[in-house]
């Protein structure tokens, strides 16, 4: 990531309007771009206004580099122009599948996580990342079911980056979530994951759902505590820019400010 | 072969209108997780047919468009994508007036959304030529889906939906069946032939129809419904 430093906050229309430009401004943005491809026209302005202020970066939900099928050649059409034409240079995705013989799901599926899996995954990354002229970013995906797999996770992951060139998108609620749900300890993960080849962290809310007796990566809601530790811990071993991401119960802007003031004790403490 | 497998097996049954088992809980999360974006943004986008249809046959309903497979890349253009879906499959045909109603809600999201590039306004004048607006629509409806309460009367109803540039707003306007007529003639034959078009119609002078239409077409220009070409 060479034009982020320091930490970001993911920027929503819920509370676009309610930025100041004067007033308090994460170090650098990062958006959903599917979300802005078509900007509502009183938004537009305050948009492209507020983006040209701080270095931005795009984390993309549409791709599903991991589904067993063609790229959709017209979406990464749209995403390279509407990347160029805002000077944006860091675009990321998920490790999973969100459509499968062009039918959507809008959500991220987990995949099945084999050898093959990681061929046919890196395949796909390396033509991306040609056509796009930059280098894809992936973050490590909650999963509430494992598929047909017969690899660990950590494994996966490190094995997809080596083969592929993909950059890791580390998200440190991910990790956490998957620990409770599947039984493994977070902090070991941690110390088995090639780190030399994540980007940036995410930081993000979750919930627990006492009927499945699951955690739900919801974006939904603050950043809890152990989530904080958790990312205090990652800092230590790799200090990489980190932002926070919200997408569902998205409050006003100030409390955004809030949770970054927050964010900002977490990195301080993690590199005193 | 199994990674596609597998694959086909999840989307399957986030799909289907089944009740699962309880284990694994991991597939009741998923499934939850996708009806739930399905349902929220149809019910988002089409309020007024959410809040006239049972709870249970919506969710039916959004199961079937599930299946049928949502294309759009963009979340915002998928209630569009559920608008023609049930008006190919009239699997709502029992609501003699879904079409128009879904149309109706569906249009306002539309020009909300649209790219526009706002014209520098000029007085309105018999000698520019002018063409309908991006920013507006018309549309011939036989249900009166506009008017709470009246979405069963049937009849011939002519609407205009423009998206307002002074508050951001969309609106809607019943209007003439001669200015429906107008306004869809000015796009294809221009301002003269619109004129000429009227005028034959109601047997009346060009002079005539210049008048009477001079100031609905003034407001027109001011609220950029139509435009200068």
């Amino acid at each position: 990531m060479n034009n982020i430093k320091g930490l970001g906050l993911g920027l929503r229309r819920d509370f676009l309007q309610e930025i100041d430009v004067d007033g308090f401004l994460p170090d650098w943005w990062e958006i959903a771009p599917e979300n802005w491809f078509d900007i509502p026209y009183h938004h537009r302005e305050k948009f492209e206004q507020i983006i040209s202020l701080r270095p931005t970066v795009a984390h993309g939900l549409s791709l599903s580099i991991g589904s067993q099928e063609p790229i959709d050649k017209n979406f990464l059409k749209k995403m390279k122009s509407f990347l160029d034409y805002h000077n944006i240079e860091n675009y990321s995705d998920h490790i999973s599948f969100t459509s499968l013989f062009g039918a959507q799901t809008y959500d991220l599926l987990p995949l099945s996580m084999t050898k093959k899996a990681i061929e046919h995954m890196s395949e796909k990354i390396k033509r991306v990342s040609d056509f796009m002229k930059r280098p894809l970013i992936l973050e490590n995906a909650t999963y509430y079911y494992v598929p047909d797999s017969d690899m660990k996770e950590v494994d996966f992951i490190n094995e997809l980056m080596e083969k592929s060139g993909a950059k890791l998108l580390l998200d440190v609620n991910n990790i956490y979530v998957n620990g409770e749900n599947h039984d493994f300890n977070a902090n070991d993960f941690l110390n088995e994951l090639d780190l030399s080849k994540a980007a940036y962290i995410h930081v993000a809310g979750h919930y627990k759902d006492e009927d499945l007796g699951m955690l739900i990566d919801s974006h939904g809601m603050p950043v809890k505590d152990e989530v904080w530790d958790f990312l205090e811990d990652t800092i230590k071993k790799v200090d990489i820019p980190v932002m926070i991401e919200r997408d569902n119960n998205v409050p006003e802007y100030k409390v955004m400010e809030e949770e970054y003031k927050i964010l900002e004790k977490v990195v301080k403490n993690a590199r005193t | 072969m199994r990674e596609l497998n597998a694959q086909k097996e999840l989307v399957d049954i986030a799909f289907a209108n089944i009740k699962l088992p309880d284990k694994p809980q991991g597939l009741k999360v998923y499934k939850s997780l996708v009806l739930h974006r399905f349902y929220e943004v149809l019910s988002n986008g089409f309020p007024i047919f959410y809040n006239e249809i049972d709870e249970k046959e919506f969710e039916k309903v959004v199961y079937k468009f599930m299946q049928y497979g949502a294309k759009s890349t963009v979340m915002w253009k998928m209630p569009n994508e559920f608008r023609r879906f049930i008006k190919k499959s009239k699997i709502l045909k029992d609501i003699p007036y879904i079409n128009d109603l879904l149309w109706f809600e569906w249009i306002e999201v539309e020009l909300m959304m649209k790219n526009y590039k706002l014209q520098k306004l000029s007085k309105f004048s018999f000698k520019n030529e002018y063409k309908l607006s991006k920013s507006s629509v018309l549309k011939k409806l036989k249900y009166k889906v506009f008017e709470k309460g009246s979405y069963n009367s049937k009849g011939e109803y002519y609407l205009l939906a423009y998206y307002d540039f002074n508050d951001f707003q969309v609106y809607y306007r019943e209007i003439s069946l001669p200015l429906y007529l107008f306004l869809k003639e000015i796009n294809k034959n221009g301002l003269q032939g619109a004129i000429k078009l009227i005028a034959t119609m109601s047997d009346e002078k060009k002079k005539a129809v210049k008048t009477l239409f001079q100031e609905p077409l003034e407001e027109l220009v001011n609220l950029n419904v139509i435009e200068r070409i």
